[in-house]
């Protein structure tokens, strides 16, 4: 097996049992990079000199027996997660040239884990997107069809591993950023529960929705990363103070008894055929296996497109108020005076898309409007959670599709943001409720071009999502995009143990 | 809603957000068919449901009055645009 | 006037927090600009923030001197605007649940107690400081101060006059002081008021157009804008013109106020629930600790020196002025048992070195103990007034006991009789001539020999003995 192949779990242990060393294994992955980057464009930042150090010392320490549990294993980090040192773009021209003096808090954890960054993850602009489009430094084009988009926000995080750019990747998750594009690439993404992971030192889109997760290309995997991505953080208040049952060890105890409710609101109209069957494959794996499947409504779910975009928009019209030009970031070098200063910076830093949600979240803040659109979002998001409260009063898991429809064309969507939105029409609800759901692959459409299926838990159950998902992907097997089975020549180095 | 481009140059103005006429045309053009879709929201009876802005149950989320003196000054004036005398440097304010 | 003043005051107080109140950078004044800055004071990006425990017991503490209703439920809220002192473009402060609401301070005018109501109290984070060099191209930016915890006490209409609206700032000054909630310091801006102000024909139930003066720094400005503003009210509606709803910005050193912004123009703040801090639920126990701390408050205290220790109400108000002063009469009258010697001790002499230091300080230098002891040490005649003094300024800034002092310092009064007569008959012997004067009946003789023989005997001679051996020695010659 191809080292690019490898799970984390696999990589880690060799790593330990000294099998593999870290530079031989970050050097792979490198010049993969040199290969398939320019294809997919998942990297904004690659650090590689870093990157090649770091695994220096980190196989000092390797051989010393030392080291923490992902000792050596390269990964990457969406480019909204503040890194020390290394450029934060945001995919934004905003903040092009923006390297912070600080870490985040899930980047301080993964370096105390002793993985290697090889660099930061192409991503929607401030993560406003579904498609990756809307990113300064250009679309990530998905691995298993280069016209195809990858999916968004967390676009770069899903095509690099599908392309076997890094074992694993964080990305973050707000309406659907992490879940879509893991759909559209054909890998495993998890959205977990709201307070599970720091959100310090991630730059926030939409506070009281946005939350980082993994996305890795098996669900073990997803398990060992999310061990080490959850704990309890001080410096965000909205970080849960509780005890994460390890889940890694967990994943291959089995569904026998789950209960698993399908929602009839996410088997409507408008969901494609294809989706709708293959999903259902995945029921049936359930089943086989030992769960109990029933149907579930959670009505208020169909109003969560409206709701999220209102309050993410809302959210994200303060959160990005900041980006003045006074203390970091793009400055306009037109301004005369301090307005202008404000409002051509920002018309120059932010793009397209990024302005629309500006704009309509100022509008629904507004006087006159606060209420009948702001506050009612808030009802109806209530409700939403309410729904779901009662589906799980009977059920253990939801399942659901991720998207209507398999990833489509780059740029067939870019003209109309109210049809880019409606792709969200699946994965919304679960932010606005707070609930961890995990993608796992199910199967491919008639396009060749992946499919996910969507579990859906009660507040920190991802241990049984990991289980229902691991049952899944052992009945499905696993997705292996064709840029992943694509070798490099030997004499670009590809490295075979 | 009116989406209008009233509404858009106000709602510019408080984001201070610089538009060009043709971007103003453009927002207007997309704000109006999200808030069209968003109609959808008015028919909804949310009778006495009270809003819910942070699925959190957390409490007191806190920290002790404790001061950690690191000067952090010159590492973060250097990320700045324009700095002066340890200063960041804006436009004369007109007060 | 023809018209009656209706004043209301929104008073901002930052709070002696040691550090801010979303992160852990100091709350220092007067440090170089940008020391006291971390990434999450200055707003940048994915930082959050946390809140300071000890901000939300001093915003309750303030809340409960101020007779208010404390809320178990609060939460913080974001108000977003541009300006370029403010790193987020919003300021998180409270909007519909503020921690405290509906309380009074009372204040004394024209020997009537009036009260004067507060509607709210809520905490917020202050912004930094604008600096204008003229040498610069353009304004300097210093967020020292961002972020450092304010309370806004936000009063009712209920002050008739500019001069009310003074005392009930000094009441709220005095009982943030007494409360260690806030330094106070006008000069540095860690206490600030708003005025809202409107004029109605008195008798009128309903209240006028009113104005609101923004950031007086001092109770002379609150006072001068008050007179001033309702002057100009005043000859606006004789002159059968409207006043318009508006901010104003008073110019201190003008003695006039100007236009900020109109009611049309007025700001949309979009206030919405912080998402990035939880709600704050405020316990019986947490509130009950903070009861504990509550000390007794100025006007208490005033009250209970005039009626139980039979102080004249002026100097009550003195030794009431800082809770420093205050503590200090009470502990040393309670050592020495006389309250109007420790009144006089402190008024006379503390407060006068006080004030002649160099440096300002609340601080009196010296303990309860430690005057009562001195109070004790002269009453009881052991030793001079005189020395009493003398032994106040070697006390002052030591801890030593003044019992040790006394004898080290050998002020003990000289009693030895045998002592008393030689100094006497030495001091009759170099002056004959007074005693000439004294046979001649010239009563001021004795007075001279008494400072002759004082002197010999270094001030630590009991004048009464002294005085009397001296005279059953003139009359002997
Ligand atoms: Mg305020
Ligand atoms: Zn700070």
């Amino acid at each position: 097996m191809e080292l690019h192949q490898m799970p984390v779990y696999v990589l880690a242990e060799k790593l330990k049992k000294k099998e593999l060393g870290a530079r031989e294994l970050t050097q792979a992955y490198l010049n993969r990079m040199q290969t398939f980057q320019p294809e997919v464009n998942a990297f904004i930042t690659v650090t590689e000199e870093k990157a090649l150090a770091k695994a220096e010392a980190l196989q000092k320490m390797l051989d010393n027996d030392q080291g923490g549990s992902l000792a050596g294993v390269p990964m990457a980090f969406k480019d909204n997660m503040c890194t020390e040192g290394v450029r934060t773009t945001c995919a934004s021209h905003m903040l092009e040239n923006f390297i912070p003096p600080y870490n985040a808090t899930v980047v301080e954890r993964f370096q105390s884990a002793g993985t290697i960054s090889l660099g930061k993850l192409n991503m929607d602009e401030f993560a406003m997107g579904s498609s990756n489009e809307n990113s300064f430094f250009g679309p990530v084009r998905n691995p298993w069809n280069g016209e195809k988009v990858s999916g968004g926000s967390s676009g770069g995080s899903a095509a690099a591993v599908s392309a076997g750019l890094a074992p694993f990747t964080l990305g973050s998750d707000t309406g659907g950023s992490i879940r879509l594009p893991a759909a559209f690439c054909g890998v495993v993404g998890m959205k977990p529960t709201y307070g599970a992971v720091s959100r310090f030192g991630l730059v926030a889109f939409a506070s009281s929705l946005d939350q980082i997760g993994p996305l890795t290309s098996n669900v073990k995997d997803c398990a060992l990363v999310l061990d080490t991505l959850m704990g309890y953080d001080p410096k965000d208040s909205t970080s849960a103070n509780v005890v994460h049952e390890a889940c890694f060890p967990a994943v291959t105890q089995g569904v026998q008894g789950m209960k698993i409710g399908l929602a009839i609101e996410y088997f409507g109209a408008g969901l494609n055929e294809e989706i709708k069957a293959s999903v259902y494959g995945a029921v049936k794996a359930l089943e086989n296996a030992g769960a109990i499947s029933g149907e579930c409504s959670v009505p208020a779910t169909e109003y969560g497109i409206s709701a999220y975009y209102l309050l993410s928009s809302a959210e994200a019209s303060a959160n990005l108020a900041r980006y003045d030009g006074i203390r970091y970031g793009h400055r306009s070098e037109a301004a005369t005076d301090m307005q202008e200063l404000y409002r051509f910076t920002r018309g120059e830093g932010f793009g397209r898309e990024v302005k629309n949600r500006i704009l309509l979240g100022t509008h629904a803040l507004s006087s006159g409007y606060h209420d009948a659109l702001y506050v009612k979002a808030l009802k109806v998001r209530r409700m939403i959670h309410d729904d779901f409260a009662k589906a799980f009063e009977t059920y253990d898991i939801l399942v659901s599709p991720v998207s209507p429809t398999t990833a489509y064309k780059i740029g067939e969507k870019t003209a109309d943001p109210l049809q880019m939105y409606l792709g969200d029409v699946y994965t919304v609800a679960v932010n606005l409720a707070g609930l961890p759901a995990l993608v796992v692959p199910c199967g491919v459409d008639a396009q060749g071009m992946p499919i996910g299926v969507q579990l859906i838990g009660k507040p920190f159950s991802e241990k049984k999502l990991l289980q229902a998902g691991y049952a899944i992907e052992a009945a499905l097997g696993q997705l292996v995009s064709p840029m992943a089975s694509q070798l490099l020549k030997q004499a670009e180095g590809s490295a075979r143990i | 809603m009116q989406a209008d481009e009233k509404t858009i140059s106000y709602v510019a103005n408080l984001a201070a957000l610089h538009l060009t006429q043709e971007e103003k045309e453009h927002y207007s053009r997309d704000l109006v068919a999200i808030m069209n879709y968003m109609e959808e929201l008015m028919a909804i009876d949310t009778g006495d449901v009270q809003p819910m802005e942070h699925v959190l149950s957390i409490r007191n989320a806190l920290r002790e009055d404790v001061a950690s003196n690191t000067d952090m000054r010159d590492k973060l004036l250097a990320v700045a645009p324009k700095t002066e005398e340890g200063c960041y440097l804006v436009p004369n304010v007109v007060e | 006037m023809n018209h009656e003043i209706v004043i209301g005051l929104e008073i901002h107080a930052e709070l002696r927090t040691a550090s801010k109140v979303f992160c852990s950078c100091a709350n220092e004044f007067g440090v170089e600009p940008n020391r006291r800055t971390c990434p999450v004071c200055l707003g940048m990006p994915g930082t959050l923030p946390v809140m300071n425990k000890k901000a939300v017991s001093y915003a309750i503490k303030a809340g409960l001197a101020m007779n208010c209703t404390i809320s178990s439920f609060s939460k913080m809220d974001r108000k977003n605007y541009f300006y370029p002192d403010m790193c987020k473009a919003y300021q998180i402060s409270q909007f519909d649940l503020p921690f405290c609401r509906d309380g009074y301070v009372e204040i004394e005018i024209d020997g009537q107690k009036k009260r004067i109501g507060i509607e709210r109290i809520h905490l917020e984070e202050d912004a930094g400081k604008l600096n204008h060099d003229p040498f610069a191209q353009g304004t300097l930016v210093d967020y020292n101060r961002c972020g450092v915890p304010l309370i806004e006490i936000v009063s009712r209409p209920d002050m008739r006059s500019p001069e009310e609206a003074k005392l009930f700032m000094e009441a709220v000054k005095e009982i943030l002081e007494f409360t260690g909630v806030s330094d106070c310091k006008m000069q540095e801006g860690s206490l600030r008021a708003d005025v809202n102000l409107s004029l109605r024909p008195y008798g009128q139930k309903e209240f006028g157009t009113r104005t609101e003066m923004k950031n007086l720094n001092s109770l002379r400005a609150v006072l001068r804008a008050g007179y001033a503003e309702a002057a100009r009210q005043e000859a606006q509606i004789l002159a059968g013109k409207n006043i318009p709803q508006e901010t104003r910005r008073w110019d201190d050193n003008k003695g006039e106020s100007f236009s900020m912004r109109s009611k049309e123009e007025a700001m949309d703040y979009r206030y919405f629930p912080e998402p990035d801090l939880v709600p704050v639920v405020i316990n019986d126990a947490w509130l009950e600790a903070v009861r504990k701390e509550l000390p007794e408050l100025p006007q208490a205290r005033r009250v209970r020196y005039q009626e139980t220790l039979g102080i004249p109400a002026y100097d009550a108000t003195l030794l009431t002025s800082t809770i420093q002063i205050a503590d200090l009469f009470e502990s040393a009258a309670d050592i020495c048992g006389n309250a109007k010697a420790a009144s006089n001790w402190i008024m006379g002499e503390i407060l006068r070195r006080m004030k002649e230091q160099e440096e300002e300080s609340l601080e009196p230098g010296i303990s309860g103990p430690q005057l009562g002891t001195i109070i004790v040490l002269v009453e009881k005649g052991e030793i001079t007034q005189t020395s009493g003094k003398k032994l106040l300024d070697t006390v002052i800034g030591t801890e030593v006991d003044p019992n040790v002092l006394v004898d080290r310092l050998n002020l003990r009064i000289q009693r030895d009789e045998g002592a008393i007569t030689a100094v006497i008959a030495q001091v009759l012997e170099k002056n004959p001539q007074a005693i000439l004067d004294y046979q001649a009946g010239k009563g001021k003789a004795v007075g001279f020999l008494m400072g002759q023989a004082m002197g010999m005997l270094k001030g630590k001679g009991d004048p009464g003995q002294v005085k009397a051996a001296l005279e059953e020695k003139l009359k002997a010659l």
